[in-house]
């Protein structure tokens, strides 16, 4: 048995999973978040073919047809390793305005890859069902969150009328990202999402 | 292998089945096209896994545990959903049965109070302000606390421990695990036996010998 393709393929794998993990939780966070984001909705026709397409299965988790402006972050995401922060930012004021618009930082999601150094020589054949299970659970847990958490509302109602509001969601997605103020991180609640797999040396 | 157990926050049981749904979400880990749920009552989403037989399904048990409860209004109430394996075990002189080994029990605690009911007709006439508004308001306040609590222990729970969830066998239907939704039965004692003879099913093996 040749052990070196084996846990060449076996780390592959994680990298795989890894690299869509990040692009589905980017996905998730989005589609609940910036209503401009959202896909124009077809007439209704199920069997359309550029539905199944873009069927995005990974995770078992359908969520529809993705977003154009999403298949360029796809290419952006390069380095694993590299944290990806997503955040959600409320923008008030406008042209009316005398001030100009304000930005206001309203939610910072940050999706991290950790592992330990020095980094692990072979993966293990095992660990990427156990990975893909938990990460099912966690994103499902994330999609839930996403609902529960009061910007939703912001988006529910942004996306739900025709109406012209003067404030708007817009996203910044990176690798890097000026920390909050102490005074921002007081008024800032923190929830966190516990390690899908921790690899032992 | 253990058996995680949580026990969620009382809830009114007008969210009985929502909270299955809830709970059952993170465990159907096959192919699944969440449907997301707006609640009229309270400004609160919820998912479920959007299938029809599994909505029938906890429906049905939330409408038996009313049922029940009308019966029995005094006793305490809870619905159990658990999540099990099934092992075959080798038979022998105690037993030749098939064993289910427990993972997971879910305590979902519900009490019928009165729900907050919509604005009556009657007052729509009236130009005096209903007293009785700003209580219901107060209660449907604090019920939709109370549930947005128990959505967020759910999610804590799931996010805290997942070593223990087996993996995924070859199922038919959308919840990837055999599971059961538990009601109390006629007779509380039985109820309770029910759930002694469960425990005693989640020991380790070498406990029942």
């Amino acid at each position: 048995m040749d052990l070196q393709s084996n846990s060449q393929a076996a780390s592959e794998e994680l990298e795989q999973i890894v690299s869509q993990f990040l692009l589905k939780s980017l996905r998730i966070i989005l589609d609940s978040r910036v209503p401009s984001l959202r896909p124009h909705d077809p007439s209704g026709d199920l069997s359309s073919a550029s539905q199944m397409e873009n069927r995005d299965e990974w995770f078992n988790l359908v969520l529809g047809d993705r977003p154009t402006a999403l298949d360029s972050l796809n290419s952006w995401h390069r380095n694993l390793m590299d944290p990806m922060i997503i955040d959600v930012i409320l923008v008030r004021g406008g042209s009316n305005s005398a001030e100009g618009s304000i930005e206001t930082v309203i939610e910072r999601w940050v999706v991290r890859y950790e592992y330990p150094r020095p980094r692990l020589v072979s993966a293990q054949a095992g660990q990427s069902s156990a990975l893909y299970k938990k990460s099912i659970i966690l994103l499902r847990a994330l999609y839930l969150q996403m609902r529960l958490l009061p910007a939703y509302r912001i988006f529910r109602q942004l996306s739900s009328s025709n109406q012209a509001y003067n404030f708007g969601i817009i996203y910044k997605v990176s690798s890097f990202s000026d920390p909050f103020s102490r005074e921002e991180q007081e008024m800032m609640h923190v929830y966190s999402f516990r390690d899908v797999l921790k690899i032992a040396l | 292998m253990n058996c995680e157990v949580c026990q969620l926050k009382e809830l009114s049981v007008i969210m009985g089945a929502g909270i299955l749904h809830t709970i059952v979400f993170h465990r159907a880990l096959g192919l699944v096209r969440p449907k997301d749920i707006d609640l009229e009552l309270f400004e609160i989403t919820y998912v479920q896994c959007g299938d029809v037989e599994l909505e029938n399904k906890i429906d049905e048990k939330i409408e038996q545990f009313i049922n029940w409860v009308e019966k029995h209004p005094n006793k305490k109430s809870q619905v159990c959903l658990s999540f099990y394996e099934v092992k075959n075990k080798q038979p022998s002189w105690f037993t030749n049965k098939i064993e289910r080994l427990y993972w997971e029990q879910w305590y979902v605690n519900l009490n019928v109070a009165q729900h907050p009911k919509a604005h009556s007709s009657k007052s729509h006439h009236s130009k005096v302000v209903d007293p009785g508004e700003e209580e219901r308001s107060a209660r449907t306040a604090a019920l939709e606390a109370s549930l947005r609590e128990v959505l967020f222990q759910i999610i804590k729970f799931v996010n805290e421990k997942k070593d223990h969830v087996p993996p995924i066998p070859n199922l038919e239907g959308v919840v990837s695990f055999p599971y059961e939704i538990t009601i109390p039965s006629s007779s509380d004692s039985a109820f309770g036996m029910d759930m002694i003879k469960r425990m005693l099913q989640t020991g380790h093996p070498t406990m029942l010998s």
